[in-house]
């Protein structure tokens, strides 16, 4: 504890302890290496002053050494010598031993400075007839060198007073802040602290700064809270309206058909009940839809269709046609499902405000061309002009007293969002059609449109009456034993792989249908049937244990597949090869993986039991298949069956084989798992 | 090439045979002395490369350079011992400078070398002092002594060719200093109207001696023509003839003296500074020249000297080239009319005044002396009676007697200090009147540079160069 204390120190002591000693070394430093410079400087500017002052001196004796008055030199050099800067003057001519003068003094420890001039015979300077020696004890260096150095100590001190001064006056002007900050922060105010008033004292840019970035921050918070209060609460009531919606639907349809098998009200009351039925079903679906986010998923688009039609009748009573040979499971798209479901509610609107009374109803056609899905929405009503298509297409806007604000440009923008193309023709007096092509994708695998019986005993729980009477009138005829139960019987029941089970999600009582498959290890031989299909949580459950769900809003129209051929267990993997000892190969990897596996010795052999297999089935396919023939042509008979996990098994090089579109990859002949 | 004019060519280039100043510049163009005075006023070695002088200031031995005659003979110390032993073997005009310094001055023979100097190698001589002589090396440095024997010269140009003009051409085998002229073309010419005349007609691009006078009367120069003012050591003054009666009065003297100064000062030119001591500032210690100024009242004066001078005659001889003729006319007609007197004035040539000091024919003699050197010994030479050019007529040998216990003074500054009193002193007598120290003028092309003469006091005419 006691080093972290001393390691966490004030932001004052953090900051100012390195500054002031970064200062004071560096103005030691600064102040050496100046002196240094001066005193070299003024060395080389008092030897140049010296040398002039020593010339002009030479040449105010050249004379008379010249004309030999070394006496007049003598005497000279005694004045000059009286002067405190000269040390030693020493005049001589060459080659004489005596000096003409000679005279020194003791200088002490002042610095020296020794400079020589000579005096010639001649103009040319070649010919010396004395040189004159003089030695210069400079002052001016002891004084410049004391001086200097109790001035430098003055201004040091000087510096360093006012430099701790200043960093504590700045260092304290930020600790201040922050130290304010930080208890306001502490004491749990966030969203109520003000910057301006906690830094409202700072002259410091960089505080300023950072009370502007913390402003920005604590105003961040505050929306990122109420949009995660907002965001919590929409899921909840998103998660409410979703189960309201489901509860209320069931009954609303047994509602609506008993109102019409009910012939002892006149149609007066029975319009009225209709009407009131039909309203709560439309607040129930607006409730889920303005709940639903845009986010973009893959969804069943015939599904949604079938959805809005339902809603258009019970909102307005009027039936729209929709005809489709596509299956369900064929017209998955990839975009935002409430974009579509608004944009097409919109279309839909609009086919029925302009339809004319005595011309068909409004029609939706569903169709495939190769990936791409095409939907028709068409009207023979009123039509529109050119010029005002364009001005609602590209202005936007509704011209409708009513209208929800979604118009014509809305939905093709909310439909070009989700990757889908728009495109309306319209003829005033003919009619209206919205073409929307969107691109395809595949199927989900927890997704099923078909009940999947593979043997003779089917089980069914359900405590929706109108479901267990679905099960009853589709599945009593398949010459199977049918058992139809409700939650409450559960517990009395044993499982089996040997049973085929169509059980409801939502089971009451806390119990889910998907828990219980997961529970009894019956994936295989169960298909969980429930309205919930859009529950991501079902769906990520169902995607991890392998569970598949029948959608209740497609059952009207399910598909009876009876499988009861001599594999009671779906096989997973496929293997087409003439080779026997890699098909027992694989047989035995298979066993010991616990993997379904089948294999065949050709295609034509497969094609002969295909229906046996579920489509989703990885078929595996030789490239030699002997007799000439070769995987990867072969195959596309199998891929016409719609099955469309088909590999090239090859024990040679891969690149030397041409990979067709609908082979997904060639992998080597090695069990794939 | 310089085209010089000058007055008058000189018959003969020898050391010996030569008096005016002109000429003296041309005797430097051809030969050299041991040692010469350069610009800056420093000693500097010629001939010599080096001296030693003794202790006692008695001996000086000289080394001289390698250097060769216009003929390409070796300079040798006998040459040196030679050149100077010559001027004592008839008396030239400067051998008064040298007359009892050198030993043996007085009895040596013609042809033969003065006892005083020794030549001691082919390099090397010593020349014994009389007596130490502190200003001797600057006698050596007159252009008079210039080492010049039979011909025999190494000075930086040699003569070429020499009819009616000479042709000075450079000297290949000076080494000395440097020269800038390749060659200099020397002509006569008298008067300042014919030296300009010739200057319009692009024939002469320098001209020396011409008349101060003539020179401060020229109006529109041309602007490619400049007038340099030099430096010298020429002065002028008025000299007395003591042999007159009317001089005998000292007050007199002084009066008529104060009299001169004061037309002088007033009519003093860029030429004429006004100077009333006799040896011209620079030469002497600072307070020689500070003497209490004498006052001069020209009323007092009449007043007082009329009676004594009314109805006698004056004759006064002037250098013509010197004295205005509106300084001598006012002279003259105040003289006239304040004193009474009766003035000649006489306006002589250099040349024809030379035969009138000799004659002593003049009560008032004025005119220019050139100072050979920077020392009194160097102009008291004007006044000496026993020389054959001296101005004035008066009695001198005090003089000289009292300068010659004190020339050989060892200490400079104290011998000058005992030539002023010994000057200050003689001055007093009024024997003449001090007025000018005079510029010497050089008329010259623009583009032609004269060497200054702040120091030298002369410029040395080998040393002018054309400025390109």
């Amino acid at each position: 504890m006691e080093s972290k204390k001393r390691e966490s120190r004030s932001l004052p002591e953090a900051f100012l302890l390195p500054s002031f000693l970064i200062g004071v070394i560096s103005l030691l430093l600064l102040g050496s290496l100046h002196y240094l410079l001066v005193s070299h400087e003024f060395e080389i500017y008092i030897k140049n002053h010296l040398k002039k002052y020593q010339r002009m001196y030479s040449d105010s004796i050249k004379n008379d050494l010249l004309t030999g008055m070394d006496f007049e030199v003598y005497r000279k050099c005694k004045g000059m010598f009286n002067d405190d800067e000269i040390q030693q003057i020493v005049v001589r001519r060459p080659f004489e031993e005596k000096e003409i003068c000679k005279m020194s003094k003791p200088a002490g420890d002042l610095k020296k400075i020794k400079l020589s001039t000579k005096v010639f015979f001649d103009e040319n300077r070649e010919n010396v007839a004395a040189e004159l020696e003089i030695v210069y004890s400079i002052h001016f260096f002891k004084i410049l060198s004391n001086q200097a150095f109790y001035l430098f100590i003055g201004i040091l001190m000087l510096l360093i007073v006012f430099q701790y001064f200043l960093l504590k006056k700045a260092s304290m002007k930020v600790s201040e802040s922050i130290t304010l900050l930080t208890k306001k922060i502490d004491e749990g105010d966030i969203e109520n602290v003000n910057m301006k008033d906690v830094f409202a004292k700072s002259k410091i840019l960089e505080v300023r700064k950072v009370a502007i970035c913390i402003d920005n921050l604590l105003s961040n918070i505050g929306d990122y809270k109420k949009k995660l209060i907002k965001s919590a609460r929409n899921e909840a009531f998103s998660e409410i309206a979703s189960q309201v919606v489901h509860d209320v639907r069931s009954p609303l349809g047994v509602l609506r058909s008993i109102t019409e098998s009910i012939n002892d009200l006149d149609d007066a009351r029975k319009n009225l009940i209709k009407d009131s039925v039909n309203r709560i079903s439309s607040i129930a679906n607006n409730l889920l839809v303005s709940n639903q986010k845009k986010e973009n998923n893959t969804f069943c688009l015939r599904i949604l269709v079938d959805e809005i039609i339902a809603d258009k009748l019970h909102e307005t009573g009027i039936a729209v046609a929709f005809r489709t040979n596509l299956a369900y499971g064929d017209t998955f798209i990839y975009g935002s499902e409430i974009n579509y479901y608004r944009s097409l509610s919109n279309l839909i609107n609009n086919s029925i405000e302009a339809k004319v009374i005595d011309k068909p109803m409004v029609s939706i056609v569903l169709e495939r061309n190769s990936s791409n899905l095409i939907m028709t929405i068409s009207d023979e009503g009123c039509g529109m002009s050119k010029e005002f298509l364009e001005k609602v297409l590209y202005e936007g806007g509704t011209t409708k007293e009513k209208g929800n604000g979604i118009g014509l440009k809305s939905s093709k923008k909310m439909i070009e969002e989700s990757n889908g193309s728009f495109e309306i023709l319209s003829e005033v007096g003919i009619g209206t059609k919205v073409i929307i092509k969107t691109e395809s994708v595949d199927k989900p695998k927890w997704f099923t449109d078909v009940f999947l019986v593979r043997s003779d005993n089917v089980v069914c729980i359900d405590d929706d009456l109108s479901y267990r009477g679905l099960y009853k009138s589709k599945l009593s005829n398949l010459g199977v034993s049918l058992s139809i139960y409700d939650e409450e019987d559960i517990g009395s029941l044993s499982f089996d792989e040997s049973t085929s089970y169509f059980i409801d999600n939502d089971l009451g009582g806390g119990v889910f249908g998907v828990d219980l498959i997961i529970e009894k290890g019956i994936q295989a031989n169960s298909t969980l049937v429930t309205s919930m299909f859009k529950n991501k949580d079902l769906i990520e459950k169902c995607l991890e244990h392998g569970v598949k769900i029948f959608p209740k809003q497609i059952s009207n129209e399910i598909k009876i597949v009876k499988r009861l051929d001599k594999l009671n267990k779906r096989p997973e993997l496929v293997l087409i090869d003439d080779d026997k000892i890699i098909c027992s190969m694989w047989k035995l990897e298979a066993k010991n993986k616990n993997v379904s596996f089948c294999s065949y010795s050709s295609v034509e052999e497969f094609i002969n039991y295909h229906k046996t297999h579920d489509l989703s089935t990885h078929i595996y396919i030789d490239s030699n298949l002997g007799k000439g023939l070769r995987g990867e042509v072969e195959s596309e008979k199998i891929y016409k069956l719609g099955f469309e996990k088909i590999y090239i098994a090859t024990g040679y090089d891969k690149d030397e084989l041409s990979q067709s579109s609908w082979i997904v990859e060639i992998v080597g002949k090695d069990f794939p798992l | 090439m310089l085209e010089l004019r000058i007055p008058h060519l000189p018959l003969s280039l020898k050391p010996t045979d030569i008096a005016l100043m002109e000429h003296f510049l041309l005797l430097q163009c051809i030969s050299q002395t041991l040692v010469r005075i350069n610009e800056n006023g420093d000693i500097v070695g010629d001939l010599a490369e080096s001296w030693r002088i003794s202790n006692s200031g008695k001996s000086y031995r000289f080394k001289i350079k390698n250097s060769f005659s216009h003929s390409g003979k070796l300079i040798t110390a006998h040459d040196v011992a030679l050149s100077i032993s010559q001027h004592f073997w008839g008396k030239s005009v400067v051998s008064v400078y040298m007359e009892g310094i050198i030993v043996g001055t007085n009895d040596v023979k013609s042809g033969d070398i003065l006892s005083g100097i020794n030549v001691i190698s082919e390099k090397e001589f010593q020349i014994e002092l009389v007596d130490a002589y502190p200003p001797f090396l600057y006698v050596l440095a007159m252009p008079g002594f210039s080492v010049s024997f039979n011909g025999n010269s190494s000075g930086p140009f040699k003569i070429a060719k020499k009819e009616n003009f000479i042709r000075l051409e450079r000297n290949k085998n000076y080494r000395s200093s440097r020269i800038d002229l390749k060659s200099i073309n020397v002509s006569s010419a008298s008067g300042v109207s014919e030296v300009m005349k010739l200057f319009l007609l692009n024939k002469i691009d320098i001209s020396l001696g011409n008349s101060l006078i003539d020179i401060e009367k020229m109006k529109d120069i041309p602007d490619d023509i400049s007038i340099t003012k030099t430096e010298s050591l020429a002065f002028a003054h008025f000299y007395y003839n003591m042999n007159r009666k009317i001089f005998k009065d000292i007050a007199f003297r002084k009066d008529l003296s104060l009299f001169f100064q004061d037309i002088a000062n007033k009519n003093k030119t860029g030429l004429h500074e006004f100077s009333p001591f006799f040896i011209p500032k620079g030469v002497m210690p600072a307070h020689y020249y500070k003497r209490k100024k004498e006052d001069f009242d020209l009323k007092k004066f009449a007043m007082k000297w009329k009676k004594f001078t009314s109805g006698k005659k004056l004759r006064v001889v002037v250098m013509s080239s010197v004295f205005s003729d509106l300084m001598l006319n006012e002279l003259k007609s105040l003289l006239k009319d304040k004193l009474g007197l009766q003035v000649e004035m006489i306006k002589a040539t250099n040349k024809s005044l030379m035969e009138i000091l000799k004659s002593d024919s003049y009560d008032i003699v004025g005119g220019r002396y050139v100072g050979n050197f920077p020392d009194p010994d160097g102009f008291v030479g004007a006044i000496n009676q026993n020389s054959s050019l001296h101005y004035g007529v008066f009695p001198t040998e005090p003089l000289f007697d009292d300068i010659f216990k004190v020339r050989h003074t060892k200490s400079p500054r104290e011998r000058l200090e005992k030539y002023t009193d010994i000057l200050i002193e003689f001055e007093k007598q009024w024997y003449f009147a001090p007025l000018y120290r005079l510029k010497i003028p050089i008329i010259h092309r623009k583009d032609i540079v004269i060497p200054e003469t702040n120091f030298r006091y002369e410029s040395e005419l080998w040393k002018i160069f054309w400025n390109e």
